[in-house]
């Protein structure tokens, strides 16, 4: 394909290629129109230095290809919002980095064209080669709306084809419509968009000769709300919707994955016999297996819930949630949308931080992309496990309740408060300013499809383990290094293993670097051993558990709490004494619900922010909150006990 | 205050945060008073002069409320919804159907 006659700008980034861009209003099918035609080909980014994503890929044609850009949604070119301005910037060709797109190609939802028809109008009034893209007819038919493409392309003078872009209906005619792209016409008289009246006359005269029917409101839809919106029985589905959830990640999620944890300790076995003792073998066993293992045991957690929130998301009962939760969201500055954010955040911030893509504003996204770090993710689960143990006797109840599980509550409730309070901090503060004002959609329920579904995973999922691993395995290989050189082997050949190990550990570059770093945390009851710990959970929390565990030179490194519990102070004015005290297990606790001891998260952030700015702020305000509440949960716990 | 005195007077004064569930109204007036902002994008999103509205539920404490405008399903939390001025009573609807 050439680009002749098109634009002036039309260098597109595959030389020779036809750029489309591809505009509409939000949950107008956009999105699952992009998605066949590029299938997996597409690539999404922010664009550079605003936090607002878009996606390009390649669109086969019947006789060659074309570039698609997804624009974000937008109701207006008139730009409400920074976020809005970067699709006019992109449509003009002003972003340095992307060309002028070629041609336009506007999605319209058919059964809201009374509204979206005006930024129909104001797209062709910037004069690009244009054609247009109906999508959810199905639906706009069965409520007993209807609309004639041919008149309304008449109407409008230029091409319309219809779809049902989610069921994959009509791709076909759009791919032809693409094959044309750099021909399709150009609006010969632009529409009045200049005058509110004039241009909603000029919407009812091109509705009018289309012979548009308004459609009714879906009655299955209607049926549904009176129930799921019902301030009672809404909030009753709406809590047992989310316990349902909860159960899935730590339950149902658990077997797979002891399975997927057995499958690594079994390679992390034969690497040990077969490997022989050396350090080859103990970093492949370690670091190399057990680092990519720390990881993937938590993948099934991770597609469970991704899999539960695209289901949620395509029925329509996100919204839903929203809809119940934005009293209660709003009080942290946010809104409804953010919760979605918030509860993936609950098994892992990095979903949770992804999940914001959605999110309208792009001060809002930032907000909740900062505090979402807080809630309690499941990589903190085993750290408390480990540590509640310790400090609370298993025995121990209150009331009909473990005291064990009442601490663990406890932590949640934590995570959850102090992420709303901080976000509520930003909102006022930092991203005070360009409000919108508060609107959600409220979708007809519909029916998912396997392929959007499996997509929907499969796309974060696969992120998940290329970036992801790819960090930790890098972090862990470092950490085992540091933990296990200088080799020490002359003075330990006749010592036995375990004594061997910690005599390594204490001369090793992680010894010294936690020597050196003792001063930071002594007033917070830590030893250089938690140290090394924690400077290793700073990779990943979990990493904390299997760390103290060879620190303190345990029989079974995964349940480190005998060794830990008779761990006492190797020097200083503490010798001797016991190091896990209750305050010490308190200050750890604090410091791990507050600190950002995620690489993982910091590398997302760094790509859904695109800056360094809000991974190095997070870090900071992160660390500060962490030192000062373990600080304060050491002391008072202190004056408590004695 | 503002709003008890709203509900003594004439119905146009009524706005949007007064329009009970089930019920229709019409828009008579986006409150100029908004920083345009807010008003471009309540446009977009349907509320605009001249266009006809029903309030269908409320949200467990009151907001926000879900309207139904343009063929479509759109929330608004009650601070947004006090700036839309409607008339209670139903004229002829804009979206003609032939």
């Amino acid at each position: 394909m050439s680009c002749h006659g098109s634009t002036e700008s039309g260098v597109g980034v595959l030389e020779g290629t036809v750029e489309v861009a591809l505009l509409g209003s939000p949950n107008t099918g956009k999105s699952s129109l992009f998605n066949r035609l590029t299938g997996l080909s597409a690539a999404t980014g922010n664009y550079p230095g605003v936090t607002v994503t878009r996606s390009r890929g390649t669109a086969r044609t019947p006789s060659g290809s074309v570039t698609v850009t997804d624009l974000p949604g937008t109701y207006s070119l008139e730009p409400a919002s920074p976020d809005e301005e970067v699709v006019l910037d992109h449509l003009e060709g002003r972003l340095e980095s992307d060309a002028a797109p070629d041609a336009l190609l506007v999605v319209l939802d058919s059964t809201t064209l009374f509204r979206s028809l005006g930024l129909c109008a104001e797209a062709l009034a910037l004069g690009h080669p244009t054609a247009v893209v109906l999508t959810m007819v199905d639906e706009l038919r069965a409520r007993g709306g209807d609309v004639d493409v041919t008149a309304l392309s008449r109407a409008l003078g230029v091409p319309v084809v219809e779809t049902v872009a989610h069921r994959g209906r009509g791709i076909e005619d759009v791919r032809e419509l693409l094959d044309a792209a750099a021909s399709w016409p150009v609006a010969l008289i632009p529409p009045p968009c200049d005058d509110d009246a004039q241009l909603r006359g000029w919407i009812r005269s091109v509705l009018d000769s289309a012979r548009y029917r308004v459609p009714g409101s879906s009655v299955a839809t209607s049926r549904i709300d009176r129930v799921l919106l019902h301030p009672v029985w809404g909030s009753l589905v709406f809590l047992a919707v989310m316990f349902g959830f909860f159960q899935v990640i730590f339950t149902v999620a658990a077997p797979i994955q002891d399975a997927v944890q057995g499958v690594f300790d079994h390679w992390g076995e034969l690497a040990a016999t077969n490997l022989g003792s050396g350090f080859f073998a103990d970093f492949v066993g370690t670091a190399l297996i057990g680092g990519v293992g720390g990881v993937l045991v938590f993948l099934p957690q991770i597609m469970l819930l991704y899999l539960m929130i695209s289901v949620l998301e395509a029925v329509g009962y996100m919204s839903r949630a929203a809809f119940l939760m934005d009293r209660i969201m709003a009080r942290s500055g946010l809104d409804g949308r953010a919760f979605v954010a918030m509860l993936s955040s609950t098994a892992c911030a990095v979903p949770g931080i992804m999940a914001t893509r959605t999110m309208p504003s792009s001060r809002d996204r930032i907000a909740t992309i900062m505090s979402a770090p807080l809630m309690t993710c499941s990589a903190r689960l085993p750290v408390y496990l480990v540590l509640i143990a310790l400090l609370v006797p298993d025995d121990a109840r209150l009331g009909p309740f473990s005291m064990q599980g009442a601490a663990l509550f406890a932590m949640y409730l934590l995570g959850g408060l102090a992420s709303l309070t901080v976000a509520r901090v930003f909102k006022a503060t930092l991203l005070r300013r360009g409000a919108l004002p508060f609107y959600l959609e409220m979708p007809p329920y519909r029916l998912p499809t396997l392929r959007g579904i499996l997509r929907a995973v499969w796309v974060p999922v696969w992120m998940f383990v290329r970036k992801v691993g790819t960090i930790i395995l890098v972090v862990t290989a470092v950490l085992w290094v540091l933990i296990n050189f200088p080799a020490r082997e002359a003075e330990t050949a006749r010592m036995d293993e375990a004594a061997a190990q910690s005599y390594v550990m204490e001369n090793s570059f992680a010894g010294a670097a936690g020597k050196a770093v003792e001063p930071v945390f002594e007033p917070l009851g830590f030893d250089w051993r938690v140290d090394i710990g924690l400077i290793g959970s700073f990779a990943a929390r979990e990493v904390f558990v299997s760390t103290m565990g060879q620190v303190a030179a345990a029989e079974d490194p995964e349940d480190p709490g005998d060794a830990l519990r008779q761990l006492t102070h190797t020097h200083g004015p503490h010798q001797g004494a016991q190091v896990f005290t209750a305050p010490t297990i308190v200050a750890l606790m604090l410091f791990f619900a507050f600190a950002m001891q995620c690489v993982s998260t910091l590398a997302t952030m760094r790509r859904e922010t695109n800056s360094w700015k809000w991974p190095a702020l997070a870090v900071a305000y992160m660390f500060v909150l962490a030192y000062g509440t373990a600080w304060l949960g050491h002391w008072i716990t202190g004056l408590v006990i004695s | 205050m503002k709003r008890s005195k709203r509900e003594s007077s004439a119905p146009s004064c009524a706005t949007l945060c007064d329009v009970k569930p089930g019920e229709d109204a019409c828009i008579t007036l986006v409150e100029g008073a908004l920083d345009p902002v807010v008003r471009r994008r309540l446009g977009a999103l349907g509320f605009r002069e001249g266009e006809q509205v029903t309030c269908l539920r409320r949200a467990p404490m009151g907001s926000p409320i879900l309207f139904r405008v343009c063929g479509a399903e759109v929330c608004l939390r009650k601070e947004q919804a006090r700036s839309v001025r409607v008339a209670e009573q139903t004229p002829e609807p804009v979206a003609a159907a032939s």
